[in-house]
């Protein structure tokens, strides 16, 4: 099958900036990719490119199409949660619901109507009237209840308590991903994205300066616990990063072999968040 | 078909407040001072002969003097009064129903709601011209004939117990059928009138990325300043004609049945003459069809919804992250 979402030499300028400058990506079926950047990266521009809300140079292609000149043609295929706050304060939970019914062809009422039933939200609440955790409760469910090839998620859980980030990423992954789907999320909680995603994408300045999948991850990177008397053995071997802990040091190394490392100190797998700092403070790899 | 009915339904939903609630408030409140009128005694019915000066005697004159043109002259008043203050409401409601209605989502970034579902650009902002083209003058229209059913009732109630006979003075002489069904067609040909208005806010709506309301004023009074600073020729004159198609449609009436019309050098305001229902014929309501001004304002009207059309499409309106 072809990828899901194909960019090369994507890019997008604001004025003189460059919010991303030649991309090039495969995203295939059945992945749910974390698009990890700092702020002003160009996470964001990305996704709006992929999703039809702005222009773009180069080439783009979301399921086949062109995202800016069929968008709405494109929404059959794709959905998209950016941060909580979008959904229209005025509108009712029925009205949303009635209007995504008739509105989206591949939408299954019963469904939404199911996973509502489960919350505490009510039809005949308004937006306004529910919590920012209700909010984005009511969000997910209405696109789980659409078959969707593509889900993009922006931020989705920006500014929500612990309970309803955990339970939406739960949800996500237990009752919506059937292996099939493709789900493109941007987040800055790491850290809890981490064990559910299948491929990373690390961008920088508009550019991209990671694309793998997790387990490339775990075998090309190791995170070594270096004693002070292994120091230099360790530096022979090129470090990405080097950082003090509790009196030792954790030493990030790529596409160095366990066998290399072994003799250095307690190897550790290396979590995101780690690799993230490496990539965005060191600038190599 | 079906999701087009359900973006005009979504409209409604959202401006529940100008399309229900608010005819609902002015039908109260009609009622109310209707009904004062009718306890503080006969000054409510002294005028019903049409005439400016008091009449004495009240509703014994009318009813052994009055001639039944008279008396059909009195309930006309009474329904093109209340009629035209509805029609004026809904102008001012429907007005800011266009400069919000592509400013709003965008202001909220619910935009990106309904932009993540499969709606083309061209049927949203047609869902929103239909409802000021169709669905608001028509809701109207229900509500002016709801209320004036009640009104002739209450009226007729009143009169009947300042002792007068409700049928001889209102319910016989009333003649709301013909004025609704005047009122339908010129609600019609009234929203075609206003179609470049309509259409220019609409397009502000679109392209503004703060304040709307100004904008929508002060695009046609800057150019018009600059042309008289440049001393434009008059071919060039765009913010003078933009201005002027705008404002005297305006200055023409803003509630439908009440417009003033040109014939020629003479300029008759319908509405004015003592007896509304004669200068309402229909030739007359039909009379502004036949005008250029009226489908240079229609052109005009379609080339700024496309504007309005392109800008929801094609712009990016969020530069940062």
């Amino acid at each position: 099958m072809s990828a899901v979402i194909h960019a090369s030499g994507l890019s997008k300028r604001y004025g003189a900036k460059a919010a991303l400058d030649g991309v090039n990506l495969d995203i295939q079926p059945g992945r749910i990719v974390g698009l990890i950047g700092p702020n002003g990266a160009g996470k964001t521009t990305a996704l709006k490119a992929m999703l039809g809300l702005t222009p773009f140079e180069g080439t783009l292609e979301v399921m086949g199409r062109d995202p800016f000149r069929q968008r709405h043609e494109l929404m059959h295929d794709v959905c998209f949660i950016a941060d909580v706050a979008v959904l229209p304060r005025w509108i009712q939970v029925g009205q949303v619901i009635d209007y995504v019914a008739a509105v989206h062809p591949r939408f299954d009422r019963a469904h939404c109507e199911g996973v509502l039933a489960k919350t505490q939200i009510s039809m005949r609440q308004r937006v306004r009237e529910l919590s920012k955790g209700m909010v984005v409760q009511l969000h997910l469910a209405l696109v789980m209840a659409i078959d969707a090839r593509l889900l993009v998620l922006d931020e989705p859980t920006l500014g929500l308590d612990i309970l309803y980030r955990k339970r939406f990423y739960e949800q996500l992954l237990n009752d919506y991903f059937d292996g099939e789907r493709t789900i493109l999320i941007t987040t800055h909680q790491v850290e809890e994205i981490e064990h559910l995603l299948t491929d990373l994408i690390f961008i920088k300045d508009g550019k991209v300066v990671l694309d793998t999948s997790m387990e490339d991850v775990a075998a090309r990177y190791h995170q070594v616990l270096v004693p002070a008397d292994r120091m230099e053995a360790a530096r022979a071997l090129k470090p990405l990063t080097e950082r003090r802990q509790l009196g030792r040091t954790v030493c990030l190394f790529g596409d160095k072999s366990e066998a290399q490392l072994a003799d250095l100190g307690e190897i550790h797998p290396v979590s995101v968040a780690d690799l993230f700092v490496a990539y965005m403070e060191g600038g190599q790899a | 078909m079906n999701a087009f009915m359900t973006l005009i339904k979504r409209e409604y939903w959202e401006h529940r407040g100008g399309f229900f609630k608010t005819p609902i408030w002015l039908s109260g409140i009609f009622l109310l001072l209707v009904a004062m009128a009718g306890i503080t005694g006969k000054s409510a019915m002294i005028r019903f002969d049409g005439s400016d000066h008091m009449v004495e005697g009240g509703l014994k004159y009318l009813e052994t003097q009055a001639t039944p043109e008279q008396l059909r002259m009195g309930t006309d008043a009474l329904l093109y009064g209340t009629g035209s203050i509805f029609g004026f409401v809904m102008f001012i409601v429907l007005v800011f129903y266009c400069l919000g209605a592509l400013y709003d989502d965008r202001r909220d970034r619910s935009v990106l709601f309904w932009r993540s579902l499969p709606v083309s650009d061209l049927n949203t902002v047609l869902s929103k011209v239909t409802t000021v083209m169709l669905v608001g003058p028509m809701i109207y229209l229900a509500a002016i004939i709801i209320f004036q059913l009640v009104l002739l009732g209450v009226v007729g109630l009143i009169v009947m117990f300042q002792g007068g006979s409700p049928m001889t003075l209102v319910w016989l002489p009333a003649e709301p059928l013909t004025y609704w069904a005047r009122l339908f067609v010129a609600l019609l040909l009234h929203a075609l009138w206003l179609l470049p208005l309509y259409g220019w806010l609409l397009l502000v709506s679109s392209w503004a990325r703060s304040r709307p309301f100004l904008w929508a004023l002060l695009v046609p009074a800057a150019l018009s300043l600059l042309e008289v600073w440049f001393h434009a020729t008059a071919s060039l004159k765009v913010g003078h004609q933009l201005g002027d198609l705008l404002l005297s449609r305006l200055s023409t009436g803003i509630a439908p049945l009440s417009w003033k019309m040109t014939d020629g050098d003479e300029v008759v305001m319908i509405g004015s003459t003592n007896d509304p229902g004669l200068s309402t014929e229909w030739s007359v309501i039909m009379e502004r069809l036949y005008t250029l001004d009226m489908w240079v304002g229609v052109v005009v009207g379609i080339a700024f919804i496309a504007g309005a059309i392109w800008i929801r499409r094609y712009r990016d309106d969020s530069a940062t992250e």
